[in-house]
């Protein structure tokens, strides 16, 4: 019996090894290593045509006349991880420097969205900022619902300043010209 | 006698908030009694209000700025509000607290909406809004916040009923359009939709509005600003504090100018909720806005309406003469206002503020020239001024109140037309008589999953797409008597020759055949989308009616380049020192404009500020255009986002050849003529990779690279370049590849700009003019007193840290002009526009190639 389960161990493991030695094979011909994890959760996606839905989340964009044909195939390219958070605060510093005070992401909406044409789980949040002046800006974002990446933003505020002069300029390098 | 009724006003307000209510009994009782029909104001407040409940809700106002109400010289020290208010209690809201009620009728039914709108002191405050006295009145000292607060929301309820009436009258105008088989844009059911108010749906859930109702915050910490703020929705009023006293909430007409951009926002957006009963709409997931950072002509038109909105309310030429005025800012919104002091300007059709003549005018200061969105608005405010003129002469004198309110309410109906089309995100303009049209063709902005990017950027609203849409619709619903036209005597031609006095007849036909989206010979009135209309005509413009604006042929715009006569010219600026480049990276933010900057391979650290492009860097490219024409070229924009114009040789890899678009990239090179490169493709899909491949796509990112191998030269994409070239980059080495710990792909990851991209979001360009045979340097930034680029100007670019130096570098760069004659038409079908479909491809635009070399 212990030699069988010692047989049977062995040749598990030796499927083990292969597989993953195959895969790192892969990784270093640049293959996307998630492909199987990818497959494996694709494979058990919950698709509510009544509603639209696939995992719970509405699909915007899909053809009308056409939604329950294309929700059957749709293949949506990403995995919604709670990260994307992350990512985005991470982008929003980035761009913001040093001059963020203060941060809010406040997540409005998790939808699967076309997105140039490719399907991708999506949230669109808030964006409150307040910088080191104390200026405060609201504006919002779509954004990949994996990595965070920015996709999108819009509802920016329409700002009035009382002296037209006042606003951004960048000046001329003097090495452009010379002459003057 | 009013001056000393002043004088005496002001002291029993001293007094009432100094000495107390005890001390002043005294003096208040002399004075009563010796003119009591002078002290009605605030004085006598505690013996007019009533038991009967006639007085709850109630306060004295100011009704206009100090400007009219005192003069031109009175502030802007030293305010003191309390010498302007209405004679007459007047109710500032019948709710208990400082909320406001919405009402608008759908034809004969009122839709009424509870608590749309709030005052409140500043966005830090966390109390609610104030609730009434004890004597049930909203009476409180002059100047206080509180005071400023009940003012506000006064004037904001005198600006909501204004618009919510008009969009009403304008809801049950365009409605007859229906029994005429005609198409129209407001929707039947905006009643369901709730978007003709910041409303929406927002107890359900936020993603249209995160309040459910607008708030105007009246002594916002804003330094010198004002602002209206989609999200809140908010109208944020600051002040000076070099003049503590002074706030934007004293001038109604800022007020109105704010609420203005909300209303305009509104209108944009009123198709973007669909659905025939309100538990079947369904909203997009974006809203369309009028404008972007810096200078372009969406914020100019946005800034136009506002101002015209103001003129709308006081039915004074003149914007902010109190707020502005005080500091010689305010802004003229018609001909005949006196500020405009150059000899020239009047209300003839030759002295009209036009097109692209006035665009950088201050009438403060007519010596400098301004390029921003308030200047430029001007003209759109005093062409929608000079119209509701037009309309009151042609039409509707007899009014009692002479026209206004009924040129007006027309001028808005034309508005919210033309908004409304334009802004339709669901990308159909029209429905099917009452109902959504359905089917998957569409009509306007490309197709719903595209509309943003082509109402925003591949075909954004211009001043050409917006005169084109209001001249349809003026001539639809107000000239045309085929369609009951509502004041028949201000013809199509009278309409043609006011826009052309503006110099804004800038398009060819009338754009009114309703063909689709992605194919000219499909029309909405085709049997299977909406059979009930008959197929419509295209409108030609009068060609003799355009005498002003004058149209220039695309092919005469080109980069700058630097020759014997003008030794100076510069085809490009190149900024790449580190701190104009963060500084404009948070002015983007600030401004609400995100934009996803790689990580590890590029960065403002790498900036050396040698003014040239190097590996790693991240740097602001102002293209510097030559007009070779001998009229001036007006909303000049250059586009560097993705679009058709390679052909995809390989599908598993994406490998492409650029298509020959012009004679800078030859065959020899490895252009293209054949394949995909024969036509455009109307279906905007980007090159993005998937799991195991590339997506079939149609639109490529701008910039190829230069493959040099022996003799051979040729440009290939960059991702065919990290590879051939030995370079070896991993997707995680390219720019825009972005993960989190526990993902290690990135979907929305484009392998055609690993090496070089403009950054999604700072990648249009906009120059107001380029005057005749000048660049935009010289027409602009030259003359200027500032002597600088504006926001607008500026692309941005990322370089890989990578990239080798020497490495060369073609970006094909899209650009095309407002008053361009050949830009937006096509010759060869009857002058109709171009599809929107053909905006993926080079047909629109002359493509400028930005050629570089990549510098160590």
């Amino acid at each position: 019996m212990t030699r069988k389960f010692l047989f049977f161990f062995s040749f598990v493991l030796l499927i083990l090894i292969y597989y993953f030695t195959g895969n790192e094979d892969k990784k270093g011909k640049q293959q996307p290593p998630m492909v199987t994890k990818i497959q494996a959760k694709k494979m058990g996606h919950q698709i509510n045509f009544e509603k639209l839905q696939l995992d719970g989340k509405k699909v915007i964009g899909l053809t009308p006349g056409k939604e329950k044909e294309q929700l059957k195939s749709l293949q949506v390219l990403n995995i919604p991880s709670p990260e994307w958070q992350e990512g985005l605060k991470k982008a929003l510093e980035t761009q913001g420097g040093n001059t963020i005070k203060e941060l809010t992401i406040q997540n409005i909406d998790s939808f699967v969205w076309i997105h140039e044409g490719a399907p991708l789980f999506v949230e669109s949040v808030i964006v409150k900022i307040k910088g080191n002046e104390n200026q405060l800006v609201n504006f919002r974002v779509l954004v990949d619902a994996q990595t965070g990446k920015i996709l999108r933003s819009w509802d920016q505020p329409v700002i009035d300043p009382i002296d037209p002069r006042s606003n951004f300029k960048i000046k001329v390098d003097p090495r452009y010209h010379t002459e003057n | 006698m009013i001056l000393a009724r002043q004088w005496m006003i002001k002291f029993l307000t001293i007094s009432m908030l100094h000495l107390g209510a005890i001390s002043s009994l005294c003096p208040l009782f002399l004075l009563t009694s010796c003119n009591p029909t002078e002290l009605q104001p605030k004085n006598i407040k505690s013996s007019v209000i009533a038991s009967d409940g006639s007085t709850d809700g109630t306060a004295y106002v100011y009704k206009n700025s100090p400007y009219v109400s005192a003069g031109p010289l009175y502030g802007p020290g030293n305010v003191d509000m309390s010498s302007f208010l209405s004679e007459e209690l007047v109710l500032i809201t019948k709710n208990t607290s400082l909320t406001g009620n919405c009402s608008m009728f759908f034809n004969f039914s009122k839709t009424e909406l509870t608590d749309c709108m709030r005052s409140l002191s500043s966005p830090g405050s966390t109390l609610p809004p104030v609730p009434r006295n004890a004597d049930e009145t909203f009476i409180f000292p002059p100047n206080s916040p509180e005071f400023y607060q009940v003012n506000g929301l006064y004037h904001l309820t005198q600006g909501t009923e204004t618009f919510l009436n008009k969009l009403g009258f304008a809801y049950k105008t365009v409605n007859r359009m229906n029994a005429l088989r005609i198409p129209k844009s407001i929707p039947d059911y905006l009643k369901h939709s709730n978007l003709f108010w910041f409303k929406a749906l927002t107890s359900i859930d936020r993603r249209i509005f995160n309040s459910d109702f607008l708030t105007l915050y009246s002594l916002c910490d804003l330094e010198g600003n004002a602002l209206f703020d989609p999200v809140g929705p908010s109208i944020c009023l600051g002040g000076l504090k070099r003049y503590p006293n002074f706030y934007f909430v004293q001038d109604p007409s800022v007020i109105y100018h704010e609420l203005g951009h909300g209303i305009t926002n509104i209108m944009l957006n009123l198709r973007n909720g669909v659905g025939t009963s309100s538990s079947t709409v369904s909203y997009h997931p974006f809203r369309s806005s009028l404008g972007y950072i810096g200078y372009d002509e969406a914020g100019s038109i946005n800034e136009g309406i506002a101002d015209y909105f103001s003129y709308v309310m006081n039915k004074r030429e003149r914007f902010a003469e109190f707020a502005l005025g005080r500091f010689n800012l305010a802004r003229p919104i018609s001909e005949a206002d006196d500020l405009h002091t150059i000899p020239g300007i009047d209300e003839t059709p030759e002295g009209r503020l036009s097109y692209p003549q006035y665009l950088l005018y201050d009438a403060n200061d007519s010596e400098d020239l301004l390029e921003g969105v308030h200047q430029a608005g001007q003209i759109i405010s005093h062409y929608l001024v000079a119209l509701t003129k037009n309309l009151k002469k042609e039409c509707f004198l007899n009014e009692p109140d002479g026209g206004h309110d009924l040129s007006t309410s027309y001028v808005m109906m034309l508005l919210a037309e033309t908004l409304s089309e334009l802004g339709d995100l669901n990308a159909k303009g029209v429905d099917n008589l009452s109902s959504p049209l359905g089917g998957s063709t569409y009509f306007t902005n490309l197709d719903p999953t595209n509309s943003f990017l082509w109402t925003h950027f591949n075909n954004p609203i211009t001043y050409r797409r917006f005169s084109q849409t209001m001249a349809k619709n003026i001539n639809k619903y107000l000239s045309n008597p085929n369609s009951s036209g509502a004041c028949t005597s201000f013809t199509k031609d009278k309409s043609e020759k006011l826009l052309d006095d503006y110099g804004l007849l800038l398009f060819k036909t009338y754009n009114d055949n309703g063909n689709s989206t992605k194919n000219a010979a499909v029309f909405y009135s085709d049997p299977t989308i909406a059979p009930d209309y008959p197929k419509p005509t295209l409108t030609a413009v009068s060609e003799n009616n355009r005498r002003k604006s004058v149209l220039v042929s695309k092919q005469l715009i080109q980069l700058a380049t630097r020759t014997d006569e003008n030794p100076s010219r510069v085809s490009y600026y190149v900024i790449d020192n580190n701190s104009d480049i963060e500084a404009f990276l948070k002015e983007l933010l600030f401004k609400g404009f995100a934009v996803p900057l790689s990580t590890n391979v590029a960065s403002t650290v790498y900036n050396n500020n040698n003014i040239r492009i190097s590996p790693g860097e991240v740097v602001g490219i102002i293209p510097n255009l030559l007009n070779n024409s001998n009229s001036t070229m007006g909303g000049v924009q250059v586009l560097a986002t993705d679009w058709d114009h390679v052909h995809v040789e390989d599908q598993q890899t994406g490998q492409f050849k650029p298509c020959k678009v012009d004679n800078i990239t030859t065959e020899s090179q490895g252009a293209e003529t054949k394949g995909s490169c024969e036509s455009t493709d109307p279906n905007y899909i980007r090159m993005i990779k998937n799991k195991t491949s590339q997506l079939p796509f149609s639109a490529a990112p701008v910039c190829m690279v230069l493959s040099e191998e022996g003799e051979s030269t040729k440009w290939i994409s960059q991702s065919e370049f990290r590879k051939k070239q030995g370079l070896t980059l991993l997707d995680k080495d390219c720019l825009s590849y972005s993960t989190n710990q526990t993902t290690d792909q990135d979907f929305n990851f484009n392998p055609h700009e690993c090496l070089i991209r403009f950054l999604p979001g700072a990648n249009e360009a906009f120059f107001s003019k380029i005057d005749a045979q000048k660049t935009y340097y010289e027409s602009v930034v030259k003359p200027s007193r500032s002597g600088s680029f504006n926001a607008g100007n500026v692309l941005l670019l990322e370089a890989n840290k990578w990239i080798p130096p020497g490495t060369k570098f073609r970006c094909r760069l899209r650009v095309r002009f407002s008053n361009c004659s050949d830009c937006y038409t096509d010759g060869t079908n009857n002058n109709d526009d171009f599809t929107d479909g053909q905006y993926n491809g080079e047909k629109p635009f002359q493509v400028i190639n930005f050629d570089f070399e990549i510098n160590d």
